[in-house]
């Protein structure tokens, strides 16, 4: 983050001194900040009689924002860590029919459940932030399991949003899974294990979406395929005793990314002008808009018309040291989301300060403290991945949960909407027969006859569910 | 000017006083929230090195006492306390080594693995350590009291080495 603020700095810097004006403007402003020091006698003093006279208002101002946001930071760390959390497995039936559209209803019904601070006090006295959900892929040893962690209070909520898309899902709580997991990389070295984790983020500016579901279907069966099944082939690969995770952490976005976007889209709309005319009268026209940005238009207002969550993409890789395949996950399971980028839109790429590995050969820099860095980008990753933890909303809060061999500005939420959401998870659909090693469900459920009469209290239905 | 200025006095010294007391406030906010954000930060152990391990080792206190322990138990019963004294200190320090996390399946693979230019000891170490050897393995070897007590002090110094003795 930094070297490219630096970068920019520099660029700017180097443009500005190249212009020949720019060296006038320069000149001129020294002689505007200078000149009064000659012409009035006793500046300097006078100057420093008013910041002497006036320290407590300037100290006031800059105290004020340190505090409220390392309150915030306090307050908030709470609220999250007072969260109670039900894991929920979602076991797939034999064949699903319904495309990812279902799902994008489905995400639509969690949506709605967003919280956010309303006033002053839930935000800087109770700390409230908007409650994430989360959505995980498991392979055990190539078993493949789906699940859903939410907030205790939104349980039934997220089943119904669930069930009423798909009927034939099946949900049921589940233990933790996370738990058989080592808790820091101590526990990794004694178990004989190793561990490998990152995090996807986008490469441009959300306004520009992802390859989504519908860029897949085809009405002609034969052409229709389904983007997870690359992901599911993979998963199902590993060996015994690794286990490979994709967790999807969503909370429910508001309306900031959307006045984000706009600005994109002002630029994108206004259309390149050409110069035409004899050299006495110039004229500017506008040229046509080509198909390929005219597509691309089209994208990016699709995008924003649908409601988005602020999306953190972790894939998290654990096996013994013997079998240990560092690049099939790094390469492999990573690769399958090149499938939904399209270059002129939006893509997916490893965000390479938040992943659990640092590239030594890449650069003189990397081996500063190269052993130490690694062992707590590994411990904060494991930490982070286990807790489904989110990055922290302000920079105070970044700044404290940093150390000084490891630094916690790289995690950031990237905003995907329903559309892109469903497409990266869904329960696959029937063209995803070849995963044969995914958990499913032998029955197919079918609902009671209507007009039932049913009598009983709330416990003896509790029985049947 | 000065009019003014002496007109405004009042108001500007209120001002001082309410915003040197609020700055003041927010100081002490700050601190406090300094630390109760450093008590919630995430914690990480860490993998220490050798040498950290060892003295997280070392400041035991019950290996003094169990070395006090050997000590005065060696002029005891002669001549079987100086041979219980040589495999008791041998056994202490091997199990110390164990507790540092160095491998190996024997002492001899343990001993092997320390740096000779960090133990300047460790050469003679290794020559007690085939006395207590002989002295397991095989039968009727005894040892006089001044090699027992010279072992001894090899022992001894070896544990100053590795900071268990003072």
């Amino acid at each position: 983050m930094f070297k490219n603020l630096f970068e920019e700095i520099n660029d700017l810097i180097g443009e500005f001194l190249k212009k020949e004006e720019s060296w006038l403007v320069l000149l001129f402003a020294a002689g505007v900040v200078t000149i009064p020091f000659f012409v009035v006698e006793n500046l300097s003093a006078l100057l420093l009689g008013f910041i002497t006279s006036t320290w407590w208002l300037w100290t006031f101002f800059i105290l004020l924002p340190i505090f409220r946001d390392l309150e915030l930071h306090v307050r908030q760390t709470n609220f999250e860590s007072k969260i109670t959390w039900v894991l929920l497995e979602l076991h797939m039936p034999r064949e699903i029919e319904k495309s990812p559209r279902a799902m994008e209803q489905t995400l639509i019904a969690i949506y709605t459940l967003r919280n956010a601070p309303g006033n002053w006090i839930e935000k800087y006295i109770e700390g409230e932030v908007t409650r994430w959900f989360s959505l995980e892929l498991v392979s055990f040893s190539g078993e493949i399991r789906f699940f859903a962690r939410t907030p205790e209070r939104h349980r039934n909520a997220v089943e119904a949003a669930f069930f009423s898309y798909y009927p034939d899902i099946e949900i049921t709580e589940a233990e933790d899974y996370t738990n058989q997991f080592p808790r820091d990389i101590i526990e990794v070295d004694e178990r004989g294990l190793d561990i490998y984790g990152s995090e996807l983020v986008l490469t441009k500016s959300p306004a520009y979406p992802i390859k989504t579901y519908p860029n897949f279907e085809e009405p002609e069966e034969a052409r229709q395929v389904d983007p997870m099944a690359s992901m599911l082939e993979m998963m199902s690969k590993v060996k015994k005793g690794e286990i490979v995770c994709l967790q999807i952490l969503i909370a429910p976005a508001g309306s900031d990314w959307v006045e984000e976007a706009k600005k994109e889209l002002e630029k994108l709309q206004t259309p390149a002008v050409a110069e035409v005319g004899t050299s006495e009268a110039k004229k500017l026209t506008p040229i046509i808009r080509s198909p390929g940005k005219t597509a691309i238009l089209e994208a990016v207002e699709r995008n924003i018309s649908k409601p988005a969550f602020n999306t953190l993409i972790r894939v998290f890789y654990v096996a013994p040291k013997e079998v240990y395949a560092r690049e099939y996950v790094d390469k492999g399971i990573v690769g399958t989301f090149n499938q939904y980028g399209t270059l002129n839109l939006n893509m997916f790429r490893k965000n390479h300060v938040a992943q659990s590995s640092i590239k030594k050969t890449q650069s003189l820099l990397n081996r500063i403290f190269y052993k130490t860095r690694v062992q707590y980008r590994r411990n904060r990753f494991l930490y982070n991945f286990r807790r489904r933890e989110v990055p922290p909303e302000t920079m105070i809060g970044r700044i404290f949960t940093s150390y000084f061999f490891n630094y916690n500005f790289a995690s950031r939420w990237s905003v995907l909407n329903i559309e892109g959401l469903a497409t990266i998870f869904h329960p696959p659909t029937s063209f995803v027969l070849t995963a044969p090693h995914m958990k499913r469900m032998e029955s197919k459920k079918a609902g009671p006859s209507a007009g039932l009469s049913i009598f009983g209290d709330e416990e003896e239905i509790e029985k049947f569910k | 000017m000065q009019v003014f200025i002496s007109q405004l006095h009042p108001v500007y010294s209120f001002l001082r006083t309410a915003f040197t007391a609020l700055d003041a406030l927010l100081i002490v906010g700050i601190v406090y929230f300094f630390f109760r954000a450093i008590a919630i930060r995430p914690h990480f152990r860490r993998k220490q090195s050798h040498y950290e391990r060892r003295l997280a080792v070392a400041k035991d206190p019950a290996l003094q006492e169990q070395w006090n322990g050997i000590v005065k138990k060696f002029d005891a019963n002669p001549p079987q306390s100086y041979t219980m004294a040589i495999i008791e200190a041998d056994t202490l320090i091997d199990n110390i080594l164990k507790r540092v996390g160095i491998s190996g399946e024997t002492m001899a693979d343990r001993l092997n693995q320390l740096d000779p230019d960090e133990f300047s000891i460790l050469g003679r170490l290794w020559r007690v350590h085939r006395v207590r050897n002989a002295l397991v393995h095989s039968p009727g070897f005894v040892v006089s009291k001044r090699d027992a007590e010279e072992a001894l002090k090899i022992y001894e110094s070896f544990l100053r080495e590795l900071e268990v003795l003072g």
